[in-house]
């Protein structure tokens, strides 16, 4: 049986569930991470397991590494080489600036003006070769980079999606004369239309290229010297499937966010596991509030994302809204006098007044403490025996915020709470009903150590009829880890209406697609139950730009079978059809490994055991005080039953629960929390 | 009386529900303006006033301000034909709503109990909207009517349903009747979602007390601006800004700019500004007033976009000026004077407040139009096939961006691998323009620079810019950026562009435009500049060795390296 370990590293703590199959148990803690080598931090976590790692089956690794080097630079040495006439596209971006309001702020393109390098060449959209690369131009780029400290070299020329003959012809040359460089061709990494976009994804992809293949090699050379004997190391993508190591060296740019991908795969999962197909994940921490829409047991995706400003990467990830909200986030008021909370954040340092390390701005925490939602006691996320000021987070709201509205500490706490609760509320509306959904039909998934505080305010303002919170909130990336399937991802642009479209060239597309994945699962994994294939294409009316991603019956259809599939997509997405030509821009292939299902129950300490009476302390629900009982999450067995008020605390969340809410424990340990009827 | 919760939590869903317009009249729209470029705008205003209650803050920024007078514009439509829920009002008349013809409006009145509590709006940018010149902008224009369609506001819907004999009579009188037709009813279904929130927002909140927030919001805000003019010491900051020519007659006009700043409010005075111009580069009040706003909200960037912010703002506008047009005469190029307009302000502001000072931005917007029938297809093409950046000004902390967006907009450049495949050019080069930036301390950022190729013969190509005489200044002892310069290649000859603005340009296949941009204006004194950081621009190629010398008394060793006592030489020489 299956004895997995999921390993997520973060800024402050890295966190590792291990899953065993054969007690059918799941264990989940956290050990500080160690940012100068992550690895270190990584053993430290398998072996307070106590478990002996050469007894562990399979590890499942989130990292931050690939991100931490794009946003700090710190990459590879990269050389660029282009089209002639094209080498700053890079760095010319798409003509905008770092904010719409404000004409300050600076680029820095991860590769600089002098490493890129161009070549005579042309190919057009056609795909017809115009000129073929000039090799006496390669030469002339080889001895540029002869004396330059270089570690990599990305080809990336025009057109190359619709034939990359001339850049990999080129890459070859390269390669061919300077082994010892790891050479990428754009196309390779990512075979669709517009030049800035490839060559960025493919940019970042070499730029972080080296900096992973030393850390996932050093991560494997301390799993063998801890006499690991399980199946390949695997790592989690922006996608939310998991790849091997080696595949995960070739094409690091998919772990950059990897790591929230993990939590909505681990909130699908659990939401799963409960009984609910339709999830809202909402991970609330320290500075921002992530949330993630799951439909019918589906993540959505985005096929671009933005790692900084100017660095787009093209990729499909899970669709995850960010807005800064979080228990650091600040409340203040603005110059209209009207009250603000975040995007500021007081982070961990100095954090809210009531850590007591400096902060003087009241943040979401201290008003979640004055109101008596949160125990002063038993502060989350801190180390020790330290405990939460209260009169200074009183005192701050009362002068900062109560004094300028012209109200109490009480009102101005709940003030505060009301205008982020708001703030969370639309970013989730967006996803939700903006996308034509409805909330009646979804269960809230609360985690992170502020998910379950506002879950059911949430939930409340957008009807949404049952919130879950999970077991382990504070450790879903890792959860994600162990419940992810292998996943690959294709793209090929085609760029053809419908109506002369090759047929059979899509098939054959499609076709080579779906091998590709085929083949990369089965050089993973042992492990895998079925391969499943879900082809897309992007499609659009002919002069549109946006396109709909329309899910296809199959790799063989009829013109009329996928014009038929555009039209439902795009009724469904728009409301209306319109009499033009279809254009397919792109298709891609997801490849999924289904790895066995996590079949296993949640063990507590206290399972089985006798209901403790709870304690009991003051907090406020709909203004007025009210005599709250208090559980510990650890003493709620399955089937337990709590009514609200109530406050259920545990090591990294507090849930509250409202008056006219109550809860039980369902039998993975979730809790569930419902209106009364 | 409105509680502080209510009012922030209100103000938070009314940008939710503009924001959420945004998004769908971008994914929705056929036009690349629209939908790649980004111009367009949404917005709620007030029943009574027009003025704006919340708009987008991805919207373009030009439309801030000129939305709520065609709202306003509606408001006295409203008055002689009545309006009813379920109407839509369309408009574009610049005279009352700024910038040009080609930003239609649609404003949807949302009733609650036979009360009208507010409008939502929305204006996108159609490609074609008739005139002389397939796609617009003509720089010959010398009156209105050879612009295009001029719509005053008229009911496109009434009570509900479409008023066919308005919506016809618009669309048949465009060149791109389906695009046209599938972005008017993109923009509609916007207003209706938004619509649909609103109603949602007042079921909540009841009538009342959202009618008094917006009241309340607006009054907030103005308070907002307000303390933000306080903190700029009084006085009279004086600065002006040049166009080279109209397009129609070669000579220079200019913008004259005093902001007296008193406490709290400010005064825009444009005394001694250039009469109105024969050709397309007049601007309506509304366009001038947009610009001074967006001036303002680069400089104090949390000024939220709403009609309190225009309240401690007078505007003096000499009568019959370049900045307040008279009716009829062509604004097809708003956004060149609307530029100048913004740098001259952001120059004065920078006197007043000098650590926000900055090297002037590039003031123009450098483009190449096309519009022809592909002989392949027979069918009628018309899109921009060129879309300049330029360079931003240095500032007291950072060197200027390269290939920024225009200051008055945030339209993106498309992807020249998608234009290829739309339209007959192939690119030879898209690059960053070298040695183009004002030299400084911080030097300004630097222009960009394009080459292209028409593959079949353009019916009727445009390519136009200003700022050829004149590039960004610099601040301080800093310099001026490079001015935009423009080549075509036509058959066998060179020749720049008439006037920098020719319309009908007879390019065959294989004839080719070069453009060049302008680089931004320098901050302080080149020679203060860190030679490490001047070695690094030559490596990178941004300058030459030569500039490194001449401009930056900077001496480079043979392996690239400064030379630290050559160069303290060479600068103790050069001051």
């Amino acid at each position: 049986m299956a004895r997995l370990a999921g390993i997520d590293v973060g800024g402050t703590f890295t966190d590792l569930v291990f899953v065993d199959g054969e007690t059918g148990s799941l264990r989940a803690l956290k050990v500080p991470s160690t940012p100068t080598d992550q690895s270190v931090g990584f053993i430290a976590a398998l072996q307070a397991t106590g478990e002996p790692v050469s007894s562990v089956s399979g590890v499942v690794h989130g990292t931050t590494v690939g991100l931490n080097a794009v946003l700090e630079r710190k990459g590879a040495a990269c050389a660029l080489l282009t089209t002639a006439g094209f080498r700053d596209v890079l760095e010319l971006r798409r003509r905008d600036r770092p904010n719409i309001y404000g004409l300050r702020g600076w680029f820095e393109p991860i590769i600089p003006r002098d490493l890129r390098f161009e070549v005579a060449e042309r190919t057009d959209f056609r795909g017809t070769v115009l000129l073929p690369v000039s090799e006496e131009g390669i030469e002339a780029f080889l001895d540029a980079v002869a004396g330059r400290e270089v570690e990599v070299v990305i080809v990336s020329f025009l057109h190359a999606y619709a034939n990359p003959e001339n850049e990999r012809a080129a890459a070859a040359f390269v390669r061919g004369r300077r082994p010892d460089l790891k050479v990428i061709a754009a196309s390779d990494v990512l075979p669709e239309i517009r030049e800035f976009e490839r060559t960025s994804t493919a940019a970042l992809n070499g730029f972080i290229q080296p900096v992973m293949a030393r850390y996932l090699s050093t991560i494997k050379t301390r799993l063998a010297d801890e006499r690991y004997a399980g199946s390949d190391l695997m790592v989690l993508q922006c996608n939310g499937g998991v790849m091997s190591a080696d595949r995960a060296i070739e094409q690091p740019v998919s772990t950059l966010f990897s790591g929230p991908a993990g939590g909505v795969v681990a909130g699908a999962a659990i939401a799963r596991a409960a009984g609910f197909e339709n999830a809202v994940c909402c991970d609330m921490g320290g500075t921002s509030f992530d949330v993630s829409l799951i439909a019918g047991g589906q993540a959505s995706y985005v096929e671009e994302r933005k790692i900084d400003y100017g660095l787009p990467m093209r990729l499909p990830s899970i669709d995850i809204t960010s807005i800064g909200a979080g228990g650091g986030s600040i409340a203040w008021i603005d110059r209209a006098g009207l009250l603000r909370v975040g995007p500021q954040s007081a982070g961990a340092n100095p954090g809210p007044v009531s850590y007591g390390q400096g902060g003087s701005e009241p943040t979401v925490t201290d008003a979640n403490l004055v109101l008596g939602r949160i125990n002063r006691e038993r502060p989350i996320g801190r180390e020790g025996d330290a405990r939460l000021d209260e009169d200074a987070a009183r005192a701050a709201i009362g002068s900062s915020l109560g004094a300028a509205l012209g109200v109490g500490v009480h009102e101005a706490a709940s003030a505060g709470l009301g205008v982020v609760n708001s703030n969370m509320a639309d970013a989730i509306r967006l996803i939700s009903v903006g996308r034509g959904h409805d909330p009646r039909e979804f269960v809230l998934v609360a985690f992170g150590g502020g998910g379950p505080l506002h879950a059911i305010a949430l939930a409340r303002e957008l009807g949404i009829p049952r919130v879950l919170v999970p077991p382990f909130p504070g450790v879903t990336s890792a959860i994600g880890c162990v419940a992810a399937d292998l996943r690959h991802d294709f793209v090929q642009t085609l760029n053809a209406a419908v109506g002369e479209l090759d047929m059979g060239a899509l098939e054959s597309v499609l076709d080579g697609q779906r091998a590709a994945g085929e083949r990369l699962i089965a050089s993973e994994s042992e492990e895998v139950e079925d391969v499943a294939t879900v082809h897309e294409a992007a499609m659009g009316y002919e002069g549109q730009i946006h396109t709909v991603d329309v899910t296809l019956p199959g790799a063989r259809l009829s013109r009329e079978a996928l014009t038929e599939a555009f039209s439902a997509t795009y009724r469904a997405q728009y409301g209306y059809l319109l009499e033009y030509p279809v254009r397919v821009l792109s298709v891609r292939t997801a490849v999924v490994g289904r790895r066995p299902a996590l079949d296993v129950g949640f063990t507590f300490a206290a399972n089985g055991a006798e209901q403790p009476a709870p304690a009991s302390r003051p907090a406020l629900f709909g203004g007025r005080m009210l005599d709250t009982a208090v559980y510990e999450r650890n003493a709620l067995p399955p089937g337990a039953r709590i009514a609200g008020p109530a406050i259920v605390e545990q090591a990294d969340t507090t849930t509250v629960v409202d008056p006219d809410w109550q809860g039980y424990v369902d039998p993975q340990g979730n809790l569930i929390l419902e209106p009364l009827s | 009386m409105i509680d502080a919760t209510t009012l922030a939590v209100l103000q938070g869903k009314l940008a939710s529900v503009t924001d959420e317009m945004d998004v769908l009249l971008v994914r929705g729209a056929f036009s690349p303006i629209i939908s790649e470029a980004l111009d367009r705008a949404s917005g709620v205003y007030h029943p009574e006033t027009g003025e704006i209650i919340v708009q987008g803050e991805t919207g373009l920024p030009i439309f801030a301000v000129t939305m709520q007078f065609a709202v306003l514009a509606v408001i006295d439509r409203c008055r002689e034909l009545g309006v009813a829920p379920g109407d839509v009002f369309i408009l574009n008349d610049t005279q009352r709503t700024g910038t040009h013809l080609h930003d239609v409006k649609l404003v949807k009145p949302i009733f609650h109990d036979g009360r009208l509590i507010c409008f939502v709006a929305n204006v996108a940018h159609w490609l074609d909207i008739g005139g002389a010149v397939p796609a617009g902008y003509n720089p010959k224009a010398t009156d209105m009517i050879q612009e295009g369609l001029v719509i005053p506001p008229a009911k496109v819907y009434e009570a509900g349903t479409l008023n066919r004999s308005v919506f016809d009579l618009i669309i048949a009188n465009t060149r791109l009747p389906e695009q046209n037709t599938a972005d008017f009813f993109t923009m509609a279904g916007c207003l209706d979602a938004g619509g649909r929130r609103i109603g949602e927002l007042i079921e909540r909140y009841g009538a009342d007390g959202f009618s008094e927030a917006l009241d309340e919001l607006v009054r907030r805000s103005e308070q907002q601006m307000r303390s933000h003019i306080r903190e700029i010491p009084d006085g009279r900051y004086e600065a002006s800004a040049h166009i080279d020519n109209d397009g129609v007659t070669d000579a220079p006009l200019t913008i004259r700019l005093a902001a007296v700043v008193d406490g709290d409010s400010m005064t825009l005075d444009f005394t001694g500004t250039s009469d109105a111009c024969n050709g397309p580069f007049n601007i309506a009040s509304p366009t001038t007033m947009a610009a001074c706003f967006i001036a303002l909200k680069h400089v104090f960037p949390d000024v939220p976009l709403n009609a309190g912010c225009f309240k401690p703002l007078e505007f003096v506008l000499p009568e019959a000026s370049l900045v307040n047009s008279p009716r009829g005469k062509s604004q097809e190029f708003y956004l060149e004077a609307a530029l100048n307009i913004a740098a001259a302000l952001l120059n004065a502001m920078g006197q007043a407040v000098p650590h926000l000072a900055s090297g002037g931005p590039f003031t123009t917007l450098p483009f190449a139009l096309f519009g022809g029938r592909n002989p392949g297809t027979g069918k009628y093409q018309a899109g921009i096939v060129a879309l300049l950046g330029g360079g931003y000004g240095g500032s007291s902390d950072a060197d200027g961006l390269i290939n920024g967006a225009i200051s008055v907009g945030a339209a993106r450049m498309p992807s020249l691998e998608v234009m290829e495949q739309r339209f007959p050019v192939r690119y030879h080069r898209y690059a960053i323009r070298e040695d183009s930036a004002g030299a400084g301390e911080h030097p300004g950022g630097h222009g960009t620079e394009i080459d292209l190729e028409f593959t079949w013969p353009a019916g009727a190509a445009s390519v136009t810019m200003d700022s050829l005489r004149h590039g960004p200044d610099g601040v301080g002892e800093g310099l001026p950026g490079r001015s935009a310069e423009s080549e075509l290649r036509i058959g066998g000859a060179v020749r720049p562009p008439t006037l920098g603005k020719e319309v009908g340009v007879p390019f065959e296949a294989g004839d080719r435009v070069v453009i060049r941009s302008p680089g931004g204006g320098g901050y302080g004194a080149p020679l203060d500049r860190d030679p490490g950081l001047v070695a690094r621009d030559v490596a990178r190629g941004y300058i030459s060795g030569a500039t490194a010398l001449d401009t930056y008394g900077v001496v480079l060793n043979d392996d690239g390296t400064p030379d630290i006592e050559g160069t303290a030489l060479r600068r103790l020489s050069g001051r």
